[in-house]
C-alpha cells in the first residue's frame, strides 16, 4: 500500500511530497487545484508502460484520442511537453511512490536527453519547408523502476509505422502494478466488466461483488454473464411483476447502477492493487451515496485494494461520515490547492480530521 | 424536528420541513474564533463589529457527538479549523472562547491540551501566544471568575438596567421548584426572562439575535463589562 508520494516537475506540481496515505484516500480541492494531476502521477508510475499510459491520460482528459504524428522536432517535443511543470522540459520529471516500510517502491523519471532519435520518419512523410528535419527528433526517455525488478528504459521512437513506445522493441516485459483509473463517466465498458466478472468468477471471488450489488438494489436478484449482439456483458436477474424475473444487461438498468458495478468489479479485479476514482459522485442519486461508500470500503478491505477517490460534492462527503466514524484510522483526506508561488500542493489530513470536520460542518473541499 | 410515538408504535414525522441548511463553515479571514454556541457567536460578532475588527471569522460546534458533552464538540471544531488553509497557508491564528464553568483552571487545561499542530496553545488564559501562529483562550465570564456567558450578560444587564435584575431575582425566590437548579441554569433562566421582557416584537428572541435589536436590547455592547473580552479580541486580531 502506498504510504508516500513524491512528485517533481510534473504537470502543476513543482515539488510535492505527500505522506501518511491510507487505504482510503479522499481527494478534494477546487477546480484546477491539481486533483487529476495527482491521480495521474499515481497512475503513470504504476507501470513500466508509462509512455502509453501518458497518451491514455491525454484521452481521459479529452485532449486528443488521436495523435497526429509530428514531422518536426519542435512539434514532437510539444507532444510530451504538457507533462512537465510549466511546460519546461529542461527539468526532469521524477515520481516516486513508496510503501511503508519501503517494501515496494516505484520510481519513474522522464526527461529529454541530449541524444537524437536514431530512426527518423521522414522517408515516408513530407517534410514541411523550413523545418529542422536534418537535426532529428529529440529523445524523451522514461526510466521506470520497481523494487525487486530491473530498471526499464523506454525510449519512444517515431517510425514510418507510427509512434513506437519502446518497451517491446527493447525486448523487455511490461511490469504492472495492478491499478485502474475510473473517469467520471467511465467504469461502464461492457467488455471490460464482462472480462473482470469472468476472472472474479474463476477466482471464486464474484460472490462478494454479487452481494454488494444485490444488497443495495433489492430488485436485482443475481448477476451472470451472457451475450448480447455477440458481445459478452454482465446481466442482472431483475425482479419483475407477479414474481417473474427477467435478465437484462446492466447498461439498461441505469448508468449509475452500471457504474457501481464497474467500480466494484474493478476493486475485485485489481486485488492488492490501487483503484483511482475521479468524481465518484457522478451518476449516483444522493440516497445511494452512503451505501456506495459502504460497498466500496468493504470491497477494498476484502480485496486489499488502496483507493484514491476524488469528489466535489458536499452531499457525497456527508454520506461518507458513517464510514469515517468507523474507519477514521484508515482514511486520509487529501486537499489539493493551487498556490501562486509554488504551483499546486496536496495536504494530507487524518481521518479524525475528516470526521471532525464533517460532524461539525466545517468545509473540507 | 420532533417525533411522537403513536399508540401503534409507529413514528410520525410531525414536521416534514428540514431546517434550513447553513453553508459549511469555511474561513475567509486569517484569524478564527471558536466559541461554544450560537449565543456566544452573537456577542462575539457584535463586539467585533463594535471594535471594527474585520479580520476574524467566528464559528461554533453544530453537533454534539452521541454520549459526549458539548465541550467535546469544541475540540472537534478546533481540530477541523486547524486543518483549514487560506491560499495554501495555515490560518494566522485560532482563539477559543468558552465558559469557565465551575473550574476555570480545568477549563483552560482542557482546551490547551487539545490545540493541534502547528498551533501552540498559550501558557495562560486571557493571553495571546504570538508565535508563527497566534493562539488565545478566553474563559467566560472573565478573569478570576467561574460561570458562563449568561453570568457575563447578566452583569451587562445590571450595568444598563439595574432594577430588572431585582425582578428576576424575585422570580427565582418565588419559583420554589428551582431550588435544586445549578447556578449556571439559574443564570440562563434569568437572562432568558430579561430578554423576553425587553423584546416587545419577539419575546421569544434568542440571545444570539439580541444584538441585532436596537431598542429592545437590555445590554449595551460598549459596556465596560465587556472590556476584558474586547481587549482580548483586539490583541488577538492585531498582527
Amino acid at each position: 500500500m502506498i504510504e508516500k508520494v513524491e512528485v517533481h516537475s510534473f504537470r502543476c506540481f513543482r515539488k510535492l511530497e505527500v505522506s501518511n496515505l491510507k487505504r482510503f484516500n479522499i481527494l478534494v480541492g477546487k477546480n484546477a487545484s491539481g486533483k487529476s494531476a495527482f491521480l495521474e502521477s499515481l497512475f503513470l508510475s504504476s507501470s513500466s508502460a508509462a509512455p502509453s499510459t501518458f497518451f491514455q491520460l491525454k484521452a481521459i482528459r479529452k485532449i486528443g484520442n488521436v495523435i497526429t504524428l509530428p514531422t518536426d522536432p519542435s512539434s514532437y517535443k510539444g507532444l510530451w511537453e504538457d507533462m512537465f511543470y510549466e511546460f519546461n522540459s529542461e527539468k526532469r520529471i521524477w515520481i516516486k511512490v513508496s510503501s511503508n516500510p519501503n517494501s515496494d517502491t516505484r520510481t519513474l523519471a522522464i526527461e529529454f536527453t541530449t541524444s537524437i532519435m536514431e530512426e527518423l520518419p521522414f522517408n515516408k512523410q513530407a517534410i514541411p519547408s523550413g523545418t529542422q528535419a536534418s537535426s532529428g527528433m529529440p529523445q524523451v526517455e522514461f526510466r521506470w523502476k520497481r523494487t525487486g525488478y530491473p530498471e526499464v528504459l523506454i525510449q519512444p521512437k517515431v517510425t514510418s509505422t507510427g509512434l513506437q513506445m519502446g518497451t517491446k522493441a527493447e525486448g523487455k516485459e511490461t511490469i504492472f502494478f495492478p491499478a485502474i483509473w475510473f473517469t467520471p463517466t467511465g467504469a461502464d465498458n461492457p467488455d471490460e466488466n464482462a472480462k473482470r466478472f469472468a476472472e472474479l468468477d474463476r477466482r471464486g471471488d464474484i460472490g462478494k461483488i454479487k452481494e454488494a450489488m444485490t444488497k443495495e438494489f433489492s430488485f436485482i436478484k443475481d448477476l451472470s454473464i451472457s451475450y448480447q449482439g455477440g458481445i459478452p456483458m454482465v446481466f442482472a436477474d431483475v425482479q419483475g411483476g407477479e414474481g417473474r424475473s427477467r435478465k437484462m444487461p446492466f447498461g439498461l438498468i441505469s448508468d449509475g447502477v452500471n457504474r457501481l458495478l464497474g467500480i466494484c468489479l474493478g476493486i475485485g479485479y485489481y486485488k492488492s492493487g490501487m483503484v483511482l476514482i475521479d468524481q465518484i459522485e457522478d451518476g449516483f442519486h444522493h440516497k445511494i451515496l452512503p451505501a456506495l461508500w459502504e460497498s466500496i470500503f468493504n470491497l477494498a478491505n476484502e480485496f486489499n485494494v488502496q483507493l484514491f477517490i476524488s469528489t466535489h460534492s458536499r452531499e457525497c462527503l456527508e454520506a461518507l461520515l458513517p464510514m469515517a466514524q468507523q474507519h477514521a484510522k484508515d482514511i486520509c483526506l487529501l486537499r489539493a490547492a493551487r498556490t501562486e508561488k509554488a504551483g499546486c500542493t496536496v495536504d494530507s489530513l487524518s481521518g479524525e480530521y475528516l470526521q471532525a470536520a464533517l460532524e461539525q460542518e466545517i468545509e473540507v473541499r | 424536528m420532533s417525533t411522537y410515538k403513536l399508540p401503534w408504535s409507529k413514528k410520525l414525522k410531525c414536521d416534514e420541513k428540514e431546517p434550513k441548511r447553513e453553508k459549511a463553515f469555511e474561513p475567509e479571514s486569517p484569524y478564527v474564533i471558536i466559541c461554544e454556541g450560537f449565543q456566544d457567536r452573537g456577542l462575539i460578532c457584535a463586539l467585533l463589529g463594535h471594535l471594527k475588527i474585520t479580520n476574524c471569522d467566528v464559528t461554533f460546534p453544530k453537533k454534539r457527538r452521541d454520549g459526549a458533552n458539548g465541550k467535546d464538540a469544541i475540540f472537534q471544531v478546533l481540530t477541523a479549523v486547524a486543518g483549514q488553509k487560506l491560499a495554501g497557508e495555515s490560518l494566522g491564528g485560532i482563539a477559543v472562547i468558552r465558559d469557565a464553568d465551575e473550574n476555570a483552571d480545568a477549563a483552560f487545561k482542557e482546551v490547551a491540551d487539545n490545540f493541534p499542530a502547528p498551533y501552540v496553545a498559550p501558557k495562560a488564559p486571557f493571553t495571546i501566544a504570538k508565535g508563527k501562529y497566534r493562539t488565545g483562550i478566553f474563559l467566560v465570564p472573565g478573569k478570576g471568575k467561574t460561570g458562563t456567558l449568561d453570568h457575563l450578560l447578566i452583569d451587562a444587564v445590571v450595568a444598563k438596567n439595574p432594577p430588572v435584575i431585582e425582578c428576576v431575582n424575585k422570580l427565582e425566590t418565588c419559583a420554589n421548584w428551582m431550588v435544586d437548579w445549578s447556578a449556571n441554569k439559574i443564570a440562563k433562566m434569568k437572562m432568558h426572562c430579561v430578554v423576553a421582557s425587553f423584546c416587545k416584537d419577539d419575546p421569544g428572541c434568542s440571545l444570539g439575535f439580541i444584538w441585532s435589536k436596537k431598542d429592545d436590547n437590555p445590554m449595551d455592547i460598549s459596556s465596560p463589562i465587556f472590556k476584558e473580552l474586547s481587549d482580548f479580541l483586539r490583541e488577538f486580531s492585531t498582527p
